[in-house]
């Protein structure tokens, strides 16, 4: 492709991201309307059915006194605040506004069959069932507002500012001068900046919606406490209930009419008070549609960052064309590299990114809502008494590394040559590395035991014991380190063998002929050289530590007296027992960081590469 | 400083043939000797026994009148050069060059001092605070130099040390070690498979061949007086010529090789069986003219002088002409042999006389 056509295909992209993010905010801001128009028809078609006394004198079982349905709805359009705009239909039949088309037949009958609140052509339709709550006799229709989705003006301006971003980048690129990074970068924030003005447009589209449901039910309930028979003190609220579907209703203190945003337990709320008689209110709650909007946010910044990427894409394309040698390396390069990618990709970052998410909300198996707290999760994980004696135990446990790194160096520079024995020797410190977890465990569980236990009755001859060694908080934790160490010696006695297999011979001939005895000869040459091994055990022995969980789940539960509860295991719990996920991504992103930063520190302390000539 | 004497060494690794065999050496106090041969020969080896780097399997080695065969590296006072220098890679020059001395606790204040003279004598004082990865070659040779002479050894070993750099720097540094070797009349031992490095450097030369000593000797007489066919085919570029052939003429006063009639002197009674001619002293000429004739098969123009591959009747022999020669391939060619320099050597490739 020619630096032109790579051109248009960045300017392509660039306004395709603009459309599309605007296009699905406004997609997304019209659903909020029409979630709002749907629960207000049923709301309404609740109201009146409360609200509407039987027609007298027999006729059909059920049926409403139509005078006093239509002066309920007129009623409705004359209540002030009342925003919606509402049409009842009998049968198909207009009954406000006689002028207005009648329903569609089809449309009716698909009412009455399903009996639920449905969106036809452009408006929500919520059946009018008969008093008896038995047949549909009747629609409420409501409206929205013609101008529904249209943008924020925020967003407009943003729009504007990141399309011109995008057309200086794309000007910028040259099959001589690639160096459009830093518009590139500018144009980027730009996009940023407009998903997220996209999302907030949904996000307040979404609290009004519910702001207004909340304050038009709050009219319809007092409407309704006022147009029932019997004192308004008296109205029971199980009679009520039908206009709050989907919601809570509840006694309360009186209180402002605005609706408020509150927490209760963990779970958002939103709730206006509305009062039903004189000294009689009651409290609406429902959750907040805002609180779901979040996945929002990263269909449109995803969306809104398209264009950087065409435009990365052609800066790429353009580089390309001008090395096609590089092109096809970089082709084979990802060819190559795809498998492993695609691997890492699912099983290693989309878990990784799910528990990001998972860390800010609040995530039961079972409970229904799972809505977005922000940084209440890690504000639970740090005043967590518990949480902080797994992270001690943790470090405890972690000191076993460098004992066993201790012994297995002894054990590799004894086990460093050719024989037969010692390749025996060596299988042997392997075997545990290499048995099965579970069954190490319970066979260790067995030697610890404190009757029958091998451990107990060595210890007898020497007149010490018995230890309850898993038994005991003092104990239960060092028998976990000691297994460790038996398992994880062979493993890194490898590791150190290879390394120490890696050093020239040269080096020690001439440290030999220099004069160094064995003991100088290992410290001054062979350990310094073996330093990027040590670093490497080390480090994966580190994490490995704060990864530790099998052992103790097996050994000891995390027990006595959480005597062996490390972090892992404290995850383990808090998400499959006590079934907080969220609480739980955020410990383990919390053990995440604390691997970051002790693996770094390792990194800066013993990590200055030396070099072989 | 100390003489060396090998008595009788043999080395046999774990598998097959014995690296060294019945290997006698002895180097005098203060001489310049040069253990060449082919790879694979030994010579590594002889030196690394001779470091204690190895334990021999047989013989003795005496270091000054002390025997050592089974006393460890470190008492022995040598100090050896690695082929690759074998620099700690985790050491900066300094600390390189001081290790030694560190490890026979020598006070700080003195190895400092002794340090910084080396490395000022090596023209190394710049260097001193780099890793030897980032030195070039023919830094770190010099490096590898200063860590074996600061320490004042009895005897140097030096395994081809000069092998891995370029030509130019390997004759200014061959220079600089015989300077050295003048300075500090130290006994030194060197190693190496170069002909011209051996006989430009070593005061005597010993020829291994197949952990076998077959000669030792000034360069001179191991060029005009090779102890077998071995050594006379090694040394010389090209070789000497080898001929096979039978005795004919009254009392075999006259050898047959190929195409070639060659007079011989009847050497100490036994008669030869292969004769050896250095190429210098091959001549051509018209046919008819000298000893044979002979088939021009290649010609190698070298400038100052030209190789003529011959084929004397099944012989292949090769001429070394002045100049540029004018001889074509294709060509006969009447065979001159300055009959003096002939080399006669037996049935079993020993030298007669
Ligand atoms: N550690 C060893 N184990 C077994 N065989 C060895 C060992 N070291 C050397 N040899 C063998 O001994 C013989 C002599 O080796 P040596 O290294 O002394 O040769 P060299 O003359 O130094 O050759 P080069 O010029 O290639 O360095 C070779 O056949 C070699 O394969
Ligand atoms: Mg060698």
């Amino acid at each position: 492709m020619t630096t032109t056509s790579w051109r248009m295909l960045a300017v392509t992209g660039a306004v395709t991201a603009g459309v599309l993010t605007l296009a699905a905010a406004r997609w997304a801001v019209g659903r909020e309307q029409r979630v709002f128009a749907l629960r207000t028809a049923a709301t309404t078609a609740a109201y009146l059915s409360i609200v509407t006394p039987p027609a007298r004198g027999g006729g059909t079982p059920g049926e409403y006194d139509l005078p006093r349905l239509l002066v309920a709805v007129r009623a409705l359009e004359a209540l002030s605040g009342w925003t919606p705009e509402v049409e009842v239909y009998r049968g198909t039949a207009p009954l406000v506004h006689a002028t207005a088309p009648p329903l569609a037949p089809e449309e009716f009958e698909r009412l009455r069959r399903l009996e639920t609140v449905r969106w036809q052509r452009g408006a929500a339709l919520a059946p009018l069932k008969d008093r008896d709550d038995w047949d549909v006799v009747g629609a409420v229709k409501v409206r929205v507002p013609a101008r529904a989705g249209a943008p924020g003006w925020l967003t407009v301006v943003v729009l504007l500012v990141t399309l011109g971003a995008g057309f200086a980048t794309v000007r910028a690129i040259r099959r001589t001068t690639y160096d459009v990074r830093r518009s590139l970068l500018a144009y980027t924030i730009a996009a940023l900046a407009l998903g997220c003005s996209a999302y907030w447009d949904i996000r307040s589209a979404a609290k009004a919606g519910t702001d207004r449901w909340l304050s038009d039910t709050r009219l319809l309930l007092q409407e309704a406490a006022a147009r029932l028979p019997g004192a308004a003190s008296r109205v029971r609220l199980a009679e009520l209930a039908r206009l709050a579907r989907g919601a809570e209703l509840v006694e309360a203190d009186s209180a402002g009419v605005a609706p408020v945003r509150r927490t209760d337990g963990g779970q958002p709320r939103a709730a206006v008070a509305a009062r039903l008689g004189p000294g009689r209110w009651v409290e609406l709650r429902t959750l907040p549609a805002e609180a779901l909007a979040g996945r929002w946010l990263a269909l449109l910044v995803g969306v809104a960052l398209l264009g950087p990427a065409a435009t990365w894409l052609a800066v790429w394309g353009v580089r390309a064309a001008a090395r096609p040698q590089r092109l096809r390396e970089t082709v084979t390069a990802w060819g190559f590299l795809a498998p492993a990618v695609l691997h890492l990709a699912v099983f290693s970052f989309g878990p990784i990114c799910f528990a990001l998410y998972l860390s800010v909300h609040r995530w039961g198996l079972i409970e229904p809502g799972r809505p977005f707290v922000g940084l209440a999760n890690f504000t639970a994980v740090a005043r967590d008494p518990l949480v902080w004696t797994s992270v001690r135990n943790t470090l405890v446990y972690a000191l076993y590394v460098p004992v066993t790194m201790a012994i297995a160096l002894g054990v590799a520079v004894v086990l460093n040559r050719h024989s037969g024995v010692v390749r025996l020797a060596r299988t042997a410190f392997f075997l545990p590395y290499v048995s099965s977890v579970v069954a190490i465990a319970l066979m260790w569980q067995w030697m610890f035991h404190a009757d029958f236990g091998v451990l107990n009755y060595l210890l007898s001859f020497v007149g010490l014991g018995p230890v309850d060694w898993l038994g005991s908080p003092k104990t239960a934790l060092l028998a976990v380190m000691l297994m460790s160490v038996w398992v994880q010696v062979g493993y890194q006695m490898v590791v150190f063998l290879a390394g120490l297999q890696g050093i020239p011979q040269a080096y020690l001939d001439a440290a030999r002929v220099d004069g160094a005895n064995a003991w100088q000869r290992f410290w001054r040459v062979t350990f310094p050289l073996l330093k990027p091994v040590t670093l490497f055990v080390l480090v994966t022995g580190v994490i490995g530590s704060f990864q530790v969980f099998t052992y103790i789940y097996v050994l000891t539960d995390g027990g006595p007296l959480h005597a062996t509860d490390v972090i892992v295991y404290r995850i383990y719990q808090t998400a499959w027992e006590f079934l907080q996920f969220g609480t739980a991504s955020a410990l383990s992103l919390v053990l995440f960081l604390i691997l970051f930063g002790v693996t770094w520190v390792q990194f800066r302390l013993l990590g200055k590469r030396v070099e072989y000539v | 400083m100390a003489s060396v004497s090998l008595h009788r060494l043999t080395k046999t690794f774990d598998a097959g043939r014995p690296a060294l065999q019945d290997f006698s050496l002895d180097v005098r106090d203060g001489e310049f000797v040069v253990l060449l041969g082919p790879s694979g020969c030994g010579k590594t080896t002889a030196l690394r026994c001779i470091a204690g780097l190895e334990e021999p399997t047989a013989g003795e080695i005496l270091i000054g009148e002390r025997e050592v065969t089974h006393v460890p590296p470190a008492e022995r006072d040598v100090a050896m050069v690695f082929q690759n220098y074998a620099l700690y890679p985790h050491l900066t020059v300094h600390e390189n060059i001081a290790f030694a001395l560190e490890m026979r606790r020598v006070p700080k204040a003195d190895c400092a001092r002794r340090v910084t003279a080396m490395a000022a004598r090596l023209g190394l004082a710049e260097l001193l605070d780099r890793r030897p990865a980032q030195l070039s070659g023919g830094q770190r040779q010099r490096v590898a130099l200063g860590r074996a002479i600061v320490r004042d050894p009895a005897v140097f070993l030096f395994d081809e040390p000069l092998s891995n750099l370029d030509a130019k720097l390997r004759l200014e540094l061959r220079a600089e070690l015989l300077a050295l070797h003048r300075a500090l009349g130290a006994t030194m031992i060197y190693v190496t498979h170069d002909q011209v490095e051996a006989m430009t450097m070593g005061q005597r030369i010993a020829i291994l061949h197949e952990g076998r000593l077959r000669q030792l000797g000034a360069p001179g007489e191991i060029y005009e007086r090779p102890a077998d066919v071995f050594v006379a085919r090694f040394v010389g570029s090209p070789g000497m010529n080898i001929l096979t052939g039978s005795g004919t003429g009254e009392g075999g006063r006259v050898m047959q090789c190929g195409s070639l009639a060659l007079p011989v002197a009847d050497a100490a009674g036994v008669f030869p069986t292969q004769l050896g001619l250095r190429p210098e002293h091959v001549g051509v000429g018209a046919v008819g003219e000298g000893v044979g004739e002979a088939l021009v098969e290649v010609v190698e123009p070298l400038g100052s002088e030209t190789l003529v591959h011959l084929d004397a009747g099944g012989q292949a022999l090769v001429a070394r002409l002045p100049g540029m020669a004018d001889v074509r391939v294709g060509d006969r060619v009447g065979v001159r042999v300055d009959t003096r320099r002939l080399h006669l050597f037996d049935a079993a490739g020993v030298r007669l006389g």
